[in-house]
């Protein structure tokens, strides 16, 4: 679905040339869910924009369903870390917005969407707040809407940037949890970045921990817990405290993969 | 509910403390006006100045019309002038470091100054009271439409970006509506200043409109009447920018709680 071949970003800045990425190649699958892990300053974020079309890239090729990527896709959507919502817009027509830019339809396939509008906002646990202001509501129902926003046009892929990472603890888990069920449902391919290794273990099919300035593909760590993955009452603890381990010692500034004690098992 | 907190918070109170603060200053001046035994001419009581409008209120109601109009032409010019000018500024840097000096030096004019200019050029009639508010409002309007404009949080670009949103769509779904707060803040400076820039322009030379009616009531010493003029102005300014909050109130209910 998605392909990077020798892809390497350079930006110019005042203090001169800042080599964002280097040779990373990646291919990513129908339906897989993969994230993207690294320290800050890894070029995690810059590499989601190039999948977007929002930056071309310095050097190497970006694919998305077998076309070169050059402008923003409409079957490409992106979320960010805070919900970006428009404040003047009712929750239901912020979640309409990426068909009102993109026209073209009739009225009758607006209405569809709009129909699709509702389902989607019961489906994350807001019906009733349709007609509200965003500024009416908590930090976590506000990117719910996002979401719900990033999956009106039925995209063939989502590009997620640290989407709950200014969330509290709860709701994260709450909506981790949510966008894994809904992944199961609708069938997407996710690129999805985040800090938190706990966040990718449980969510990702494949996870890839990228070496800060520049970035780098350091390690791709597949995840074959089976799903639905959940922390609470789960039955794989173990493996998820496992791989966790091991992409902690990835991350951590020596870089040398911890071996996890046998006792922790 | 404590008398203090029933003072802050009802809305009863929100209405009758002004009122209060309202009767003790126009009593105190009553008081004293009698109390110093101050002669009319000098500063005549409140009931001097109402009898005032009492005597004649069709024509001062009349000339405060020729006010009001002058004020909101000059405004409403001002916003036809000085929106697309902030846009500009705002689209072009060659645009704005042309234009950004220039309109510091004329709103560094004392526009008093520029007054008899106008009568010179204008004569005595409507035109150089309407150009006159023009030149007082606009520069509010174009610094706070201009820093409106430039005030769009990145990632509410990015996110239009991201949906191939043309610059035409981005201007007026984003960035023109995320500016109108902060061109209301530009408007409510401007419609004070309004008021003034035509009382100024009717001072220096007028046939009629409320700053004629001060100059002449002066002239004549008929102080009263002056001050039933200055009265109506005020309530006409008060009006002016309470319209405004009004509008904005109804056109951005988002503003109030978001910002």
């Amino acid at each position: 679905m998605i392909r990077l071949d020798g892809v390497g970003q350079v930006f110019h800045g005042r203090a001169g040339e800042v080599r964002a990425l280097e040779e990373i190649d990646l291919h990513v699958q129908e339906n897989e869910f993969v994230t993207l892990i690294g320290r800050s300053g890894c070029g995690k974020s810059t590499l989601l924009r190039l999948i977007a079309g929002l930056l071309p890239p310095t050097s190497g090729g970006v694919e998305v369903a077998g076309q070169a990527v050059s402008t923003p896709r409409r079957d490409v959507s992106f979320m960010f870390q805070r919900p970006a919502l428009l404040p003047w817009r009712s929750v239901v027509s912020n979640v309409m917005l990426p068909v009102e830019i993109s026209g073209g339809d009739s009225e009758g396939g607006k209405a569809k969407y709009r129909d699709r509008a509702h389902e989607l906002l019961e489906l994350v646990g807001l019906k009733g707040f349709e007609r509200r202001l965003p500024h009416e509501l908590s930090g976590g129902m506000q990117q719910r809407v996002s979401l719900c926003r990033s999956l009106i046009r039925r995209p063939k892929v989502m590009l997620m940037d640290e989407p709950f990472s200014a969330l509290d603890a709860l709701t994260r888990t709450e909506l981790s949890a949510e966008l894994q069920r809904i992944q199961m449902e609708l069938a997407t391919t996710i690129v999805f970045v985040t800090h938190s290794i706990e966040e990718a273990v449980v969510l990702s099919d494949r996870v890839v921990v990228l070496t800060p300035r520049p970035g780098r593909v350091r390690e791709i760590v597949e995840i074959d817990i089976p799903r639905p993955r959940t922390l609470g009452q789960n039955a794989h603890l173990t493996e998820v405290a496992q791989i966790s381990g091991h992409l902690h010692g990835l991350l951590s500034e020596q870089g040398r993969p911890v071996d996890l004690p046998e006792a922790r098992r | 509910m404590s008398a203090r907190s029933w003072l802050t918070h009802s809305r009863t109170a929100a209405v009758l403390l002004p009122a209060v603060g309202l009767v003790l200053a126009l009593g105190l001046w009553w008081l004293a006006t009698i109390v110093f035994a101050i002669d009319s001419y000098l500063l005549p009581d409140p009931g001097e100045v109402l009898v005032a409008f009492l005597e004649q209120p069709g024509y001062l109601l009349e000339e405060t019309g020729v006010s009001l109009l002058e004020t909101l032409e000059g405004f409403l010019l001002a916003i036809i002038v000085g929106v697309p000018v902030a846009l500009l500024i705002v689209r072009s840097v060659i645009v704005e470091r042309l234009l950004y000096p220039l309109l510091l030096g004329v709103n560094a004019i004392p526009k008093i100054a520029i007054a008899p200019l106008l009568v010179i050029w204008f004569g005595f009639g409507q035109g150089p009271k309407i150009l006159m508010v023009l030149l007082v409002c606009f520069f509010p309007i174009v610094i706070s439409t201009a820093s409106g404009m430039k005030s769009t949080p990145v990632e509410l670009v990015e996110l239009l970006r991201s949906l191939n949103a043309s610059k035409t769509q981005e201007f007026f779904k984003l960035r023109l509506r995320y500016a109108m707060p902060q061109i209301f803040t530009g408007l409510k400076v401007a419609i004070s200043l309004a008021v003034i820039g035509s009382v100024i322009a009717e001072f220096v030379g007028a046939t009629s409109g409320l700053g004629y009616v001060i100059t002449q009531s002066g002239a004549s010493a008929n102080t009263a009447l002056a001050f039933a003029a200055i009265t109506l102005l005020s309530i006409m300014a008060i009006l002016l920018f309470y319209g405004l909050v009004l509008l904005e109130h109804l056109l951005l209910p988002w503003a109030q709680e978001s910002r």
